[in-house]
């Protein structure tokens, strides 16, 4: 391969093939000035990542983006409004939080971003060695979910999914959002999925967001008063069947 | 689906990645008053576009809506509205050698943020969307619509101008 940054980059975003990443690894080896290169991007994609340099939500812009569609949803249909007893229902509801200055509905905005981040750099660490990979190693779910006994104020749901070809390959103690959590960690071919969960009292179910930070993709949702982050390098279509899988155990 | 009201889907799919939104808007106008009057208005295209997705990721759905809108915003504020970037003007800002990575991790938070201001907002919106919130190329290239190919020059150029503009703030302060 002949000196290309275009190349470099694509290898620091994790964004080339196999065969990709052989060649820029091999040429890395060898030519030094791509080498400084490559330390150069990863230095900027360090400094990029501190938290500081993320922009919180202003408090009360989701107040006001939700009045914002209120209104328009006012403006633009307010005979279905009336027809439908339920949106009413539903804006009467959210016109009143508003007023109350009560927000009834969960605020998954920039708090999330800060925890994804934290999913992802667990993942990454737990990923570097492989004695990290768990504190307690087994394919049981009867194993794995009492270790857990003593350690967290709460019994994990440690879902079986090994039908829909997802193994269990054991479970670690992780401190995420202020307090310890569960991870449980399965494999599927070559790739790992960490699922983490802790209890959130009083939040209501939310089905899975899905995103992608440094190419992982990230699930989140909300079951029965525990949430569930859920984090992978196998790929979207791959995280879904295993939200899929595992919500089928329930 | 057809039962949800508009109320309820704008809840699932815009109101959890308002947060993103505003991350965007912040960095690409350079300014919270006119970040969060460009998220109002991203969140009410969003909401008449709902009808029209189709499945895939809401966030990048979002963000699309958000960049498309700052850029009219920028457009209209004409004392602000930057010149076209040129992009092969822009081939002789690599640095004929790179900084030194240990120089670059010299740089503090406070620099970085400069830094990242100091770029052309093209250079900006892909290193933002990259490096902050984590998209692919294929999705900053359907976001931004640009080939793939462009994509990857421009993170390439918008990396080495914040290389050389990190390199630069260390030194003036060192």
């Amino acid at each position: 391969m002949d000196c290309s940054d275009v190349m470099i980059h694509g290898y620091a975003d994790g964004e080339l093939d196999v065969a990709g990443v052989l060649t820029v690894e091999e040429h890395l080896r060898r030519c030094e000035r791509c080498a400084r290169e490559y330390d150069a991007i990863r230095a900027v994609q360090h400094a990029c990542s501190a938290d500081l340099l993320y922009h919180k939500l202003p408090p009360g812009l989701d107040r006001k983006v939700r009045a914002a569609v209120q209104r328009q949803l006012g403006r633009s249909a307010p005979r279905w409004t009336i027809l439908n007893p339920r949106l009413a229902a539903a804006a009467v509801l959210l016109v009143a939080a508003t007023l109350t200055g009560v927000i009834v509905l969960e605020n998954r905005s920039s708090p999330d971003v800060l925890v994804a981040r934290e999913i992802v750099s667990d993942h990454v660490r737990a990923m570097m060695l492989p004695e990290h990979h768990f504190d307690v190693a087994s394919s049981d779910h009867h194993t794995v979910k009492p270790w857990f006994n003593g350690k967290v104020d709460f019994v994990p749901d440690v879902p079986d999914v090994s039908a829909a070809g997802f193994k269990l390959e054991g479970g670690r103690l992780e401190y995420i959002d202020g307090r310890p959590v569960a991870a449980l960690m399965y494999s599927y071919r070559l790739h790992m999925i960490d699922l983490f969960t802790w209890p959130a009292p009083g939040v209501s179910d939310t089905s899975p967001s899905m995103s992608q930070r440094q190419g992982y993709w990230l699930a989140h949702w909300t079951h029965a008063g525990m949430t569930y982050w859920a984090i992978t390098d196998a790929g979207q279509q791959t995280l879904h069947e295993f939200i899929q899988a595992s919500t089928n155990t329930r | 689906m057809t039962n949800e009201t508009q109320l309820a889907r704008f809840e699932r799919l815009v109101m959890p990645h308002v947060g993103s939104a505003y991350n965007l808007a912040r960095w690409l106008t350079g300014s919270t008053h006119d970040a969060e009057d460009v998220v109002q208005e991203a969140s009410l295209r969003a909401l008449a576009a709902m009808e029209n997705f189709r499945g895939g990721d809401p966030r990048a759905w979002l963000l699309t809506i958000v960049r498309n809108t700052c850029f009219t915003w920028m457009r209209r504020d004409q004392t602000r509205a930057a010149e076209p970037l040129d992009e092969q003007a822009h081939d002789m800002d690599s640095p004929a050698l790179t900084p030194d990575a240990a120089l670059l991790q010299a740089a503090d938070t406070q620099m970085v943020r400069q830094a990242i201001e100091s770029l052309p907002m093209e250079y900006r919106e892909v290193l933002v969307l990259r490096e902050l919130e984590g998209f692919s190329y294929k999705e900053i290239a359907a976001a931004a619509k640009l080939p793939v190919g462009t994509v990857m020059s421009r993170l390439a150029r918008a990396r080495h101008r914040l290389q050389q503009a990190l390199a630069d703030k260390v030194v003036e302060e060192a």
